[in-house]
Order: C-alpha cells, then structure tokens, then sequence
C-alpha cells in the first residue's frame, strides 16, 4: 500500500457526524464493525455502518448465500443478527472503544418495528446515527423503499422515537429514486443512502438450480458502480441532505466519480470482502487525488460533474 | 503449491485455511493449509474452476496475496483415543497437516474416484499411520467407498478407544457422521462453503447447526460432528 504524506483535509461533517475521511464501510460488510481489527485499523475508517439490526434475532437465509458472477457478488444473507438487545449487550460496548463514529443500521417488517428498534438505540453512548434499511432485497415481502406511505411511515416514526441523525438507505428498484429521495427528505429523514444492492440471479447450468437459495439475490461488486452511480446523481441534485454514495467503488477513483455526483461521502462494500485495508486505501488515494489536483475540501468537488 | 511465508507457518494449526487473491477472478479463494515446514505453508487442490485454475498456471515464484491463517483448526486432545481420519479426494489437504501434527499415529482412510485421485503420502506412512485406500472404480485399493473401510475397522475394533475427523465430499461426511452417532465415538469434521471474505463480515458460509447458523470461515471450519445438520 502506497504512504501519502501530508495529506489534504479529508474530513468531512456528515448530517452533523464528523469524519476523519469521507470513506465509510457499507451495512452488512464489515460485522458488527469490530471484528476486523486484526486486519485493518479500524479507526482509519471514515464511519463504520454496522450489519442491520432487528427487533428479535433473525436467523438469517439457508445456504447457499453467495454466488460470485462477473466483478461482482450475489447474496442472500438474510439480515442474519443477534437482535437489538443482544446487540446493546453484546457488541455495542466493544464499538464504543472506537474512535470512529458508529452508525447503527435498523429493519423490521413494520413501522412500529423500526421506531421499536431506534427507541431501543436511543440514548446508547457510542452511537452516531441510524441507518434505515428501506432496501434489502432479500426479504420475503416486497422491498420497503416501493411503498412510499411505509417510507414515509417509517422515517418519520423513527425521528419521533430517537434523538439520532436519520439515515435513509434508499433502494435502486424503484422508478425513480430522485423522487424517493425527496419524499425521505420532507418524512425528516437527515440523510441518503444511495443505493442498497439490484436484485439478481444466477443459476447453475448443469443441476438447473439457482445458485442461491432464495432464487434472487442482491448483487454489488463493481459490476454494478455505474447503476449506482447514476442513482446517486439522481438523488443528490434533487435534496438538500447529504447523500452516502455506494456501490462497487474499491478505488480512489471510484470515490471520487461518486464525489463528484453529489455524494458527501462514500461507501465500501463489497470490496471490504476482498481487502479488508480497502477503506484505508481508498481514503489514501482520495488525499493523494486532492493534493494532485489542489483540491482543499472535498466540498469544492462534491457534486461538480459537468454535464 | 507451496508459499514462503514464515510467519504465517509458524503459527498455522491443522485445519486453519488461508484466503488466496487468485489473479483474474473477484472473490479471492479459501484453501486448507495442507501442511507447513521451516518457512513455507503447503497446499494440495484441484483445479474446479476458473480461480483454481489461475492458481495452477501462476509461474514459479510468483508473488501472492494471501490472508491466512483462519479459521480455528482441529482439536487434537485425544485423551489416549486411536485418531481415525477419513479423508475424500481434496479433503485430503488439511487431514494430511493434522497427521503429519499429530503426537500418535493412528489410521488414515483415504478415497477417491479413481487411482488418479490419490495422492503419495509417503511422509504420513514414515510416521507410523496405517493408510486404507479407497477408489470408486476400483482402480486402487478397496472397490467403493471409503466409508466401507471405515464401518468394516470400526466392527473389528473397539469404538471405545477411537476419535473421527472427517474431510471430503458433503456425502462421505455425512456417512461419517452417521457411522459416529451410531458407535458413539466422538468426532470433527471440516466443512466446505462458498465464502466471499473468509472472516466472518460476510456471513456467507452459513451452515446449519442445531438451532442456529454457523459460520464455516469464523465459528469454523471444524465443527464437532454432532452439532452439524447434514
């Protein structure tokens, strides 16, 4: 890994969380956020956005979960979690010893479940902000981001239930998500995630079985940087809230094109499963590009596409 | 294929996997370490697809990325227990770390396809390991499975004094895992699972236990043999 010396200002307030670097890891790719320290420095992270977090423990999908297709992942995990109470047990006093800013992310089936869940949170030391899983495209009922009155149910049920920033984790698998973005800005929603993973399948031709168990999947790795790329430019011109911007980046460059389509900051996802120092690096190649160009703040770029 | 790498020998245990950034594919691959010596680790695989195969065309002393080692390895307390291993095909990789480990020697039951599945283990048999083969065609030693060795020693034997560890195909170790419940004889196996960190983040390698989901790369990739759900 390449050393960059005297690094440009990379910090960056996000929805009122401060970051050392706009670098965070995506839900569901980095555990709990702690299990990893052995193989990176944690605190070199921007924000670490924990695996979703349920009411009741969830025992996640059968195997097979995974199928590896072209630069990219499928899964179906199934949000497999030990449940809120076991996590403010068991894992949230291990992420307080961080110093990186810890964002918790929530599901459930119903908007009493989230609030459920964020009253739970409310209150915790160590906790950032929450992230609503609006997104996940592995669950049995449809994907919550194409219900708008849940949407705006949820978020604004959850603002009521927690004194945290609200993150609102948008899906791709919608008509227009410039559109949801907005309808989550006016629920009270403090923040965009942008974007969960596109359903996808694969199937294995010689038993004619799907490669995953649940049939779909979700899909991320750099296959799908483009889609999601797009989505964020979407989003981002049409809010005033701050955008996360996500999927398949795993290089500087990848960052800076999310950056540059008016997302605050970025997330690793994917890429995490294959280099767990990826977040590091990417946040070194940011402050490598920033020097290169003369950039001071990163808010000079964000959202300075030319089109 | 073996790998300098001395620190990582140096702390690997029989039954701990390494995840190895093949050139030309996403995802990087899990293989069992299949034995160490002074400053390298070994492993024994077969090309099945594209990342296996990329691994198999790297040129003398390429450089490679890896993560190793994980997982948690075998347990080898064997409380004056005769070690019966019962190895399929590639499974062979981290039962031969573990005999070449092991304090005692005790009984490697090794089968394949074919005689071109089978492997010379010269190393083992020097260390006083009697090994039963055996091939699916007949090609080379017993005529079947490798499971009818064991059943046929288990009968002639005394259960009583003996510990398994199994390694192969899903079939062969649910075979094994039958033949330990119905001789009550204590047991391990290492399971195999698609895995795309193999650390624990994400939690792809589930396999059923009991009541819950266990994680073949981090709760893994030796399990009891009684707590698995075949």
């Amino acid at each position: 890994m390449k050393k960059i010396k005297a690094s440009p200002d990379t910090s960056i307030n996000f929805a009122g969380i401060k970051c050392k670097n706009p670098v965070f890891v995506a839900s569901g790719t980095f555990g709990y956020g702690y299990e990893a320290a052995d193989l990176t420095d944690i605190n070199s992270i921007g924000a670490i956005i924990t695996k979703t977090i349920t009411l009741s423990p969830k025992a996640g999908n059968p195997p097979p979960r995974l199928a590896e297709v072209t630069s990219g992942i499928l899964n179906s995990i199934g949000l497999q979690n030990v449940g809120v109470a076991a996590f403010c047990r068991d894992k949230l006093p291990l992420l307080q010893k961080l110093k990186t800013p810890v964002i918790v992310s929530i599901a459930g089936e119903t908007a009493a479940d989230y609030a459920a869940v964020a009253r739970a949170l409310n209150g915790k030391n160590g906790i950032a902000a929450i992230e609503l899983n609006l997104s996940c495209p592995n669950l049995k009922k449809q994907i919550i981001c194409q219900n708008a009155q849940l949407v705006n149910q949820i978020i604004s049920r959850v603002k009521k239930a927690c004194y945290y920033p609200v993150i609102a984790k948008l899906s791709p698998q919608v008509a227009d998500i410039g559109a949801l973005g907005i309808l989550a800005e006016s629920s009270g929603a403090d923040a965009l995630s942008v974007a969960n993973t596109f359903p996808g399948m694969a199937i294995n031709v010689n038993t004619f079985r799907p490669k995953i168990s649940t049939v779909t999947g979700g899909m991320s790795g750099p296959a799908i940087k483009p889609l999601a790329l797009r989505c964020v430019w979407e989003t981002a011109r049409r809010v005033r809230i701050p955008v996360l911007g996500g999927g398949g980046i795993a290089t500087g460059s990848d960052a800076i094109e999310f950056i540059l389509a008016g997302a605050r900051a970025v997330s690793a996802g994917t890429a995490n499963f294959i280099d767990p120092q990826a977040p590091a690096t990417i946040a070194a190649e940011i402050a490598e590009y920033m020097k290169k160009k003369n950039i001071s703040s990163l808010s000079d770029i964000t959202g300075k596409v030319m089109v | 294929m073996i790998l300098k790498a001395p620190t990582i020998a140096r702390v690997s245990r029989p039954g701990q996997f390494a995840m190895l950034k093949a050139p030309g594919v996403f995802l990087r691959r899990p293989l069992s370490i299949a034995g160490v010596n002074k400053d390298g680790i070994e492993f024994i695989y077969r090309v099945v697809g594209a990342g296996t195969r990329e691994l198999s065309l790297l040129p003398r002393e390429s450089a490679l990325d890896i993560i190793a080692p994980l997982g948690n390895g075998y347990e080898y307390d064997l409380k004056n227990r005769v070690p019966l291993l019962v190895a399929g095909g590639t499974g062979i990789a981290s039962l031969r770390f573990l005999a070449l480990s092991m304090p005692v020697a005790g009984v490697l039951f090794y089968g394949g396809k074919t005689k071109n599945d089978i492997l010379p283990l010269k190393e083992i048999a020097a260390r006083g390991w009697k090994i039963l083969i055996a091939t699916e065609d007949g090609s080379r030693g017993h005529k079947g499975f490798v499971t009818d060795l064991l059943k046929r020693h288990i009968g002639a034997g005394r259960p009583g004094n003996m510990v398994l560890y199994t390694c192969g195909p899903h079939g062969m170790e649910k075979c094994v895992s039958q033949i330990a419940a119905d001789n009550n004889i204590p047991g391990y196996v290492s399971l195999e699972e698609m895995m795309a960190c193999g650390t624990g983040n994400c939690q792809g390698c589930a396999v059923k236990t009991g009541d819950s989901y266990k994680m073949v790369c981090s709760d893994g990739p030796v399990f009891n043999i009684n707590d698995i759900c075949f």
